[in-house]
């Protein structure tokens, strides 16, 4: 057994060589593909060694490195594209009638929406689909859940007891001890920022509003950004929070980037558990529609969204993984995470508004 | 009457062509994509439509920050005219000592800027602040926050924006002729006379052209107002950055920023009016180098160089304080609290172990270079086409090539990448989104106006009698150009060159939307490796890129310009 499997690495392996050779010589990547499905008896999630042009928002701390790396042990060459969420979309969007990416992970449902929308996708139901737990996946089989990140409202326990500490967002702005206490961000182009933005605007829900959202909702929006404090370029929340000059002590924040900032930082952060619970961003994987690779791309996925690498990505990046096979793997503050409870999210109505939202809080709001 | 003969000598031919690949140029890259951007705003779903017009009147945050920007734009051309002027007299004109690590202390502004330099001066003034916490110290009830809203972002932005003073005004006071400042002092002129009198008229075309450039760039002011604007003092060009980010609201971008656009044409116009009324040139045709200026005032002198080294502490302290925290982490810069045990060399070793940290540096330079020599030698053409002809050809030529100051980096780019990723006819019908050519074109085109309105300074500032004596000997305009004008000229070139090329080193605005998957430059790279968003130790690592692309610029200025003044100096 572990012969075969050696035996298959290396023929991949050789093979991937061979192919990046080839395509080096300037080969097109169609003469490289027929002799390989030549070796008929490659596994569905072994790579043929096509070269996948992989754009994501998800490329940092060594991530890119790591999946370039983990992907040639099994056969993929991968190139990897990485900007910010806001940046990768209007680059498929843009790219739209001459694609270049033909794999795109990362980013949050409100995106995939859009990108849905625009006709940028391809859907594929990858094999470990049902390995998702409901709810996360797309139902038209679009876009599938990789991992989940809780978007939290942090502090840091050294400062503030959690009694003392806010218990969900509205407290912020309600309860006069947090006024000037906590950090907003004055971009708005940020998935995390969208979510709590989301997650504070969808309780104030009604078809009869200004863009379905009541007066009410809105006059949240206003108080939340009269009684905080805007965050600082150059300085994060945590470099914010440790400061003795400034006022804040808490902010938003997305679970997998706790841990780091604990490190550098010396802080020990706690979160509030609203009753509503917290909002999930959901990070999927997608095939971009026109790829010259399609059946690559499709093995890639099933690679890469399979509980064994959605693990091992997990240990090496403590993120949480949506596969629920894999969670097991993550470490235990992830483990905790994976615990608290989801708030209800209309997901579709978020993605045909958010754009206009974040317009409106701009040019009315946004101090 | 006279007959016209249509001959085609080999001249007319070749002056044909370059006016066909200008007017391609200008079409293809500077008006389609950016009308195609505009279009958009005032065309939805097939009608004309002013709803973005409606939203943006109504908003209170556009309209105060459209006001800030128009206020800030021509505040800053006068205090930086002030400041800048007073440099170039500290180091090339009055007997200042010690003016050559002066001059050294005033140019760090061309090595870095943008959100670095803010950052430097609030290690200063900030509310940790040395400077702050000093007067704390002696007044108890000082506001730790008084270094924030619209005098701070002047006061910083005045001492960042003065590099091309430093460059093109300094070189045109190399240009003063000495021999009539002795024959105005033999004529017992005062030493204010002698400078309003004949020093500043010599100066007068480069300093419209570098007060254009602050003109912009108080426009489009972005880091000093984010880092220092407070909530009293935000500017525009943040909002439409934003705004370009967020797909439906793109055409709210755009209208911002034409309406910035427009502040720009109205100066534009100006100032090619008034250039167009007044001929400049050097006064003498046998030019002797100035000899320093010694302050008679003894007192004048005093307060001479005392001012002098009060700049010199302003300019000097910010960069000093990046690069010592630079060495340190995030949360000391945090802080703002140094300590010996604080310092670290692990930022640098970090970067110099990963292989994959060298090639952005490898691709931006190239690119850079190769952006910054093409957009040279198209600006050359240019200008000599400028300078031999005055005619309405020549002058749309000009107002074309000016229109990247018109728009913000962002919308060009996304105006290139939108029309070019579908075949089109003038283009041999071949689709430049996701080519590694694209992001040249990007490169080149942002880097137009500037290289524009600089080489023609240079241009206007050349004597035609040198031409006159070189034709009359009969050499062909061609050699003339090569031969006698272009070696006056080169020092400036280069000058233009080098910075174009800092410029574009770092570059993220225009190279995230075309950069090529296989070759990611610097400021891309950066961008993903500092962003407050993913990583936790963004903000040492932003300053450790800062350092190394501040040695990178150094270099490169050391060998163009410096070095090209070395040359100059010993031809005189």
């Amino acid at each position: 057994m572990k012969k075969i499997s050696r035996r298959c690495f290396i023929q991949a392996a050789a093979l991937a060589a061979a192919t990046s050779a080839l395509t080096a010589c300037g080969a097109s990547s169609s003469s490289a593909q027929a002799a390989v499905s030549s070796t008929s008896d490659m596994p569905s999630n072994k790579g043929t060694g096509v070269t996948l042009n992989i754009y994501t928002n998800s490329e940092t701390d060594g991530r890119d490195a790591w999946l370039i790396e983990r992907a040639a042990q099994d056969g993929f060459s991968v190139q990897v594209v990485g900007a910010g969420a806001a940046d990768t979309q209007n680059r498929l969007l843009a790219e739209k009638s001459a694609p270049i990416a033909d794999v795109v992970f990362g980013l949050n449902a409100i995106i995939w929406e859009s990108l849905k929308a625009e006709d940028i996708l391809l859907p594929y139901v990858p094999e470990w689909a049902d390995e998702i737990p409901a709810g996360l996946n797309d139902p038209d089989g679009y876009y599938h859940a990789i991992v989940k990140q809780a978007i939290l409202l942090v502090y840091d326990l050294n400062q503030m007891s959690p009694e003392e500490a806010p218990k969900d967002w509205p407290d912020l702005w309600t309860k006069p001890e947090f006024d000037q206490k906590y950090e907003y961000l004055t971009g708005l182009g940020g998935g995390t920022v969208r979510n709590v933005l989301a997650g504070i605007l969808v309780r104030y829900a009604d078809p009869n509003g200004d863009l379905g959202i009541s007066q009410e909702g809105w006059d949240a929006i206003a108080e939340y950004y009269k009684h905080g404090v805007p965050n600082e370029s150059g300085v994060d929340l945590y470099g914010q929070i440790v400061s003795d000059t400034s006022t804040v002590v808490c902010g938003q924040m997305w679970s997998s980037g706790i841990e780091t900032r604990d490190e550098q930082y010396g802080t020990k952060t706690g979160y509030a558990v609203p009753d509503v619970g917290v909002p999930y961003a959901v990070e999927g994987v997608a095939i971009v529609n026109g790829t010259k690779n399609v059946d690559e791309a499709k093995r890639f996925v099933n690679w890469f969204g399979s509980a064994q690498i959605q693990g091992e990505w997990a240990k090496a990046f403590s993120t949480l993984p949506a596969n629920t096979n894999a969670v097991s793997m993550a470490n235990e503050f992830n483990q905790e995470i994976s615990k608290l409870p989801a708030q209800q999210i209309d997901w579709a109505l978020v993605a045909k508004n958010i754009d206009a939202w974040c317009e409106k809080i701009m040019l009315e709001y946004m101090p | 009457m006279k007959e016209k003969k249509i001959s085609f000598t080999p001249e007319k031919l070749w002056s044909i062509a370059v006016f066909a690949f200008f007017a391609w140029f200008i079409f293809s890259f500077l008006l389609f994509p950016n009308l195609n951007t505009i279009v958009s705003v005032f065309y939805q779903d097939g009608h004309f439509t002013t709803e973005v017009f409606t939203k943006l009147i109504n908003s209170e945050k556009a309209m105060r920050s459209l006001r800030n920007s128009l206020i800030l734009a021509p505040s800053l051309s006068l205090t930086v005219g002030f400041v800048g002027i007073s440099l170039v007299l500290i180091t090339e004109y009055f007997d200042i000592k010690g003016a050559n690590i002066l001059r050294l202390g005033y140019m760090t502004t061309l090595i870095y800027g943008g959100i670095i330099l803010v950052s430097g001066y609030k290690f200063i003034y900030g509310k940790t602040g040395i400077l702050t916490s000093l007067f704390v110290k002696i007044f108890p009830n000082f506001p730790i926050d008084w270094f924030e809203g619209y005098w701070a972002v002047l006061f910083v932005m005045t001492f960042a924006c003065t590099s091309n003073h430093m460059i093109f005004l300094r070189n045109a006071m190399r240009s003063v002729d000495f021999q009539t400042v002795e024959a105005a002092q033999n004529m017992g002129a005062s030493q204010f006379r002698i400078l309003t009198r004949v020093v500043f008229p010599v100066l007068t075309p480069s300093l419209m052209a570098v007060t254009i450039l602050t003109f912009i760039t108080g426009l489009s002011a972005t880091s000093a107002p984010l880092l220092v604007g407070g909530r009293d003092f935000q500017t525009i060009t943040p909002m439409i950055l934003t705004f370009a980010n967020n797909i439906s609201s793109r055409p709210l971008a755009a209208l911002l920023a034409l309406f910035l656009g427009v502040a720009t044409i109205l100066l534009l116009t100006i100032m090619i009016q008034i250039e167009k009324r007044g001929h400049y040139m050097s006064i003498s045709k046998v030019k002797t180098t100035i000899v320093k200026q010694k302050i008679r005032n003894p007192v004048l002198n005093v307060l001479a160089h005392v001012y002098a080294y009060f700049l010199f502490l302003i300019y000097v302290v910010p960069v000093s304080l990046v690069v010592l925290f630079s060495f340190t982490d995030s949360a000391t810069i945090a802080s703002k609290k140094l300590t010996l045990s604080s310092f670290t060399l692990q930022n640098y070793i970090a970067i110099f172990q990963k292989a994959s940290s060298y090639k952005p540096f490898m691709v931006s330079i190239c690119y850079s270079a190769i952006a910054a020599s093409i957009a040279a030698v198209i600006v050359l053409v240019a200008c000599r086409i400028l300078q031999k002809r005055k005619d309405r050809l020549s002058g749309a030529m000009e107002y074309g090539l000016l229109i990247p100051w018109l728009l913000p980096t962002t919308l060009m780019a996304l105006g290139l990448i939108t029309t070019y990723n579908t075949p089109r006819p003038w283009m041999l019908n071949k689709v430049l989104t996701g080519t590694s050519i694209i992001m040249l074109i990007g490169y080149v085109i942002i880097k137009i106006p500037f290289t524009l309105r600089m080489t023609k300074a240079a241009f206007f500032s050349l004597d035609d009698s040198l031409e006159d004596a070189a034709r009359n000997m009969g050499a062909k305009p061609f050699y003339t150009f090569m031969r006698v004008q272009l070696p006056i000229i080169l020092p400036t070139v280069l000058a233009i060159f080098a910075l174009n090329f800092n410029g574009l080193l770092g570059d993220y605005d225009m190279s995230v939307f075309m950069y090529h998957p296989l070759n990611k430059p610097l400021g891309v790279y950066i961008k993903s490796l500092t962003d407050s968003e993913t990583n936790a130790d963004n903000a040492a690592l932003t300053f450790v890129y800062a350092v190394l692309m501040m040695i990178i610029s150094a270099i490169v200025m050391y060998l163009v310009y410096g070095r090209g003044n070395k040359i100059d100096k010993s031809k005189d």
